[in-house]
């Protein structure tokens, strides 16, 4: 993928140091924040900028069709509590014109359900109270889909990877093997394989691995790539070792060997 | 009270037994009572002309063959007998009303018996007419003043009465209580299945619980039972809801505490804080998924056991917990995939919390998945073995108020699995430790 629009691969000067600036991001990516509660929008607008972002913030439906409609956006993320109207349907009304991202805030475990749930066209959703890195993380990743296939030729209903006959669904955040079973995964070993399957076939080394899943959550990835790796490994055999998924590469890191395309 | 049967049908019949039996032995006593007066006239009347025949005949023969004649006239009710004198002298003439009366009607049919003299008595009964009841002596004095004596009897048979009574009864009861127990049956359906409907009450499912139908007062139960199902429903939505709200709330603050830790300098300080923070969103999670409860609209998926376990394992492990699979093996059952990780991590969380460590172990058991959680902790007290999935509940113990929760693991884990149609037991290890084992259909 290109360096300009994949900010996971941009040269982290400090990894592992608590700062905000995780990612540098070149081409300035302009986001709409739609919330209703003042000082969050501020809170979220100042994390954004101090991580390289354009951010206009607006506080209800009307002020964010204004907004979309006078100025080019690149991202927005849409609170699904919001006066007088539901998130869910703003959003709804966005994607009958746009293909723009969308990222739902959510509260309540029930209302990412919905955003799971019904084809309201979201791309992802944070749950509140989400830590600034996760929704960087989220951000990010969203982008990054978006660079990959900037045309979002993918059709509406698809939100997800698919090889070899698995599925990653990224708004569920779930994996299903090709007989349909569900097999779970942790956080770290999904942000994991997205890595893997946002850029198969390519040589990942264990930093770039690791900047990835570190700018998605920020718990559980104490553990070394390697052990993460093979926790991952042991979940998604097809049950020979031979045809193995994820390819050691000596030396440099790993390969994500099959095909992916979207589901 | 006590003679009554404790079910409304067995009252019913009961009652309505007893009431035939009395309305039936009334109107038979009735029916009795009518027919005999209307025999009793028509016997008067018959016995008169027969008095009069007799006292006729005999008087037109000659003294010497009278008696003869006498016998000959004899016959069913009457004994005849003639006499040269009278046969009670120096009676006392109508005793009682009821001849009297029995005299007059006598005469009202045939005046003629009493144109030389006519007596009623009552006689004693003479041995041989043991079973006879009333004894009748009528004397009729002839024109050359000699006596015509007349016996007559009335029987009746007590039992062809009574017997007749008690068959009848028994037919007509019979009859009606089997149409009546049909009817019962039908009435007492509607109550059961009120019945049933106040022991499957579910208070998360809205609408009409039972059928309004059937006779007019159990319709009418059955809508204040509905009524009352809505307002109990609604007393703990809004409860719920307040709760849920509060919960809900307390998020965006939540988020702009851990938004403003950003900016703190200390690096320590900002894992301190957010370690409370991420405390307080566990707290409110499994506060707002225990209200939830079954209202998860997550679909019913084949999940892959093992790796549930597997990552349970290895979450619990990277956060410092002593956790292993002692046998572990590939076991596919049909569930709510967040659901049942929520439910198995609790379990595992509280062995590794409360036990020091957790060995867990997956086996298929005929049509059973079937997860087993060793720890080594103290185990749960007997005692406190149903208590412990109350929501809220915590063993008094203060050690376990450090391990933070809210005391809604077990609750969520146990309504979780029962919701998969699996179960849920404890029991204390011979060898020390608590035994957590779960069992889901396949």
């Amino acid at each position: 993928m290109n360096q300009a629009i994949s900010p996971g691969n941009s040269d982290n000067p400090m990894p592992g140091a608590p700062s905000d600036r995780l990612v540098q991001v070149p081409a300035q990516h302009h986001i709409l924040l739609v919330d209703d509660d003042a000082e969050l929008r501020q809170l979220v607008a100042k994390f954004l900028r101090t991580n390289g972002f354009r951010v206009t913030t607006v506080r209800s439906a009307p002020e964010l069709r204004h907004a979309f409609s006078s100025m080019p956006i690149d991202l927005i993320i849409l609170d699904i509590m919001l006066p007088g109207v539901s998130g869910l349907e703003l959003c709804r009304e966005i994607r009958k014109t746009s293909v723009v991202p969308i990222i739902m805030l959510t509260a309540k475990a029930d209302e990412a359900d919905r955003v799971v749930g019904l084809e309201i066209g979201a791309d992802d959703y944070v749950t509140k109270p989400f830590s600034p890195r996760e929704l960087l993380a989220r951000i990010n990743a969203v982008l990054r889909r978006m660079a990959i296939d900037p045309g979002l030729r993918r059709p509406a209903a698809a939100r997800g990877y698919r090889f070899e006959g698995w599925i990653l669904d990224t708004l569920k955040r779930e994996l299903t093997n090709p007989d349909g079973i569900v097999v779970d995964l942790s956080t770290g070993e999904y942000d994991l394989l997205l890595a893997f399957v946002e850029q198969p076939q390519k040589v990942l080394s264990r930093e770039q691995l690791l900047d990835t899943a570190r700018n998605r959550v920020a718990t559980g990835f104490d553990r070394s790539i390697d052990v993460q790796v093979s926790r991952l490994r042991r979940k998604i055999t097809a049950g020979d070792d031979d045809h193995a998924m994820v390819k050691t590469v000596r030396g440099v890191g790993y390969m994500f060997v099959p095909t992916v395309a979207w589901s | 009270m006590k003679l009554l049967p404790a079910s409304i049908a067995g009252r019913f019949l009961t009652l309505l037994f007893a009431s035939i039996f009395i309305l039936h032995l009334g109107s038979i006593g009735l029916y009795h009572w009518g027919l005999e007066a209307e025999l009793d006239v028509t016997n008067e009347k018959r016995l008169a002309e027969r008095l009069a025949s007799v006292k006729r005949a005999i008087a037109r023969e000659t003294p010497a063959r009278r008696e003869e004649l006498a016998h000959a006239l004899s016959g069913g009710p009457l004994e005849i007998h003639w006499s040269e004198n009278d046969p009670a002298p120096g009676r006392t003439e109508i005793t009682t009303t009821d001849f009297a009366s029995l005299k007059q009607k006598l005469l009202s049919v045939a005046p003629e018996l009493a144109e030389n003299g006519l007596s009623i008595t009552a006689a004693s009964p003479l041995p041989e007419h043991a079973s006879a009841t009333r004894f009748l002596l009528v004397s009729m004095r002839l024109h050359d003043a000699t006596w015509v004596n007349v016996t007559a009897t009335r029987k009746i048979d007590p039992q062809t009465g009574f017997q007749s009574v008690a068959l009848s009864t028994t037919v007509m009861v019979l009859g009606v209580i089997g149409v009546a127990a049909f009817l019962i049956r039908q009435l007492t359906r509607s109550l059961s299945t009120l019945v049933d409907a106040a022991n499957r009450l579910d208070l998360s499912t809205g609408g009409t619980p039972v059928e309004e139908a059937g006779p007019s007062e159990v319709r009418a139960l059955s809508i204040a039972f509905n009524d009352m199902h809505r307002r109990v429903k609604r007393l703990v939505d809004d409860r719920t809801q307040t709760l849920a709200a509060i919960s809900h709330d307390l998020k965006t603050p939540l988020t702009r505490l851990r938004l403003r830790s950003e900016d703190v300098a200390d690096a320590d300080l900002v894992r301190a804080m957010t370690a409370d923070i991420v405390e307080m969103e566990t707290m409110l999670d499994s506060t707002l998924a225990f209200l939830r409860g079954d209202q998860i609209d997550e679909d019913i998926k084949p999940i892959d056991l093992g790796s549930l376990l597997d990552t349970i394992t290895s979450d619990l492990t990277d956060l410092g917990y002593d956790v292993a699979q002692v046998r572990a093996s590939s076991v596919v059952a049909r569930g709510r995939h967040l659901a049942l990780k929520r439910a198995l991590w609790n379990l595992t969380e509280n062995a590794v919390k409360y036990g020091r460590r957790a060995r867990l172990s997956l086996d298929k058991r005929g049509a059973l998945a079937v997860i087993v959680i060793d720890d080594d902790g103290p185990g749960i007290p007997d005692s406190e073995k149903e208590a412990v999935f109350r929501p809220f509940y915590r063993i008094d113990d203060s050690r376990n108020r450090e391990m933070g929760g809210v005391g809604l693991g077990l609750t969520v884990a146990s309504s979780i699995i029962q919701s998969h149609g699996g179960q849920l037991s404890l029991e204390n290890r011979s060898g020390g430790g608590l035994r957590t084992t779960v069992s889901l259909p396949l």
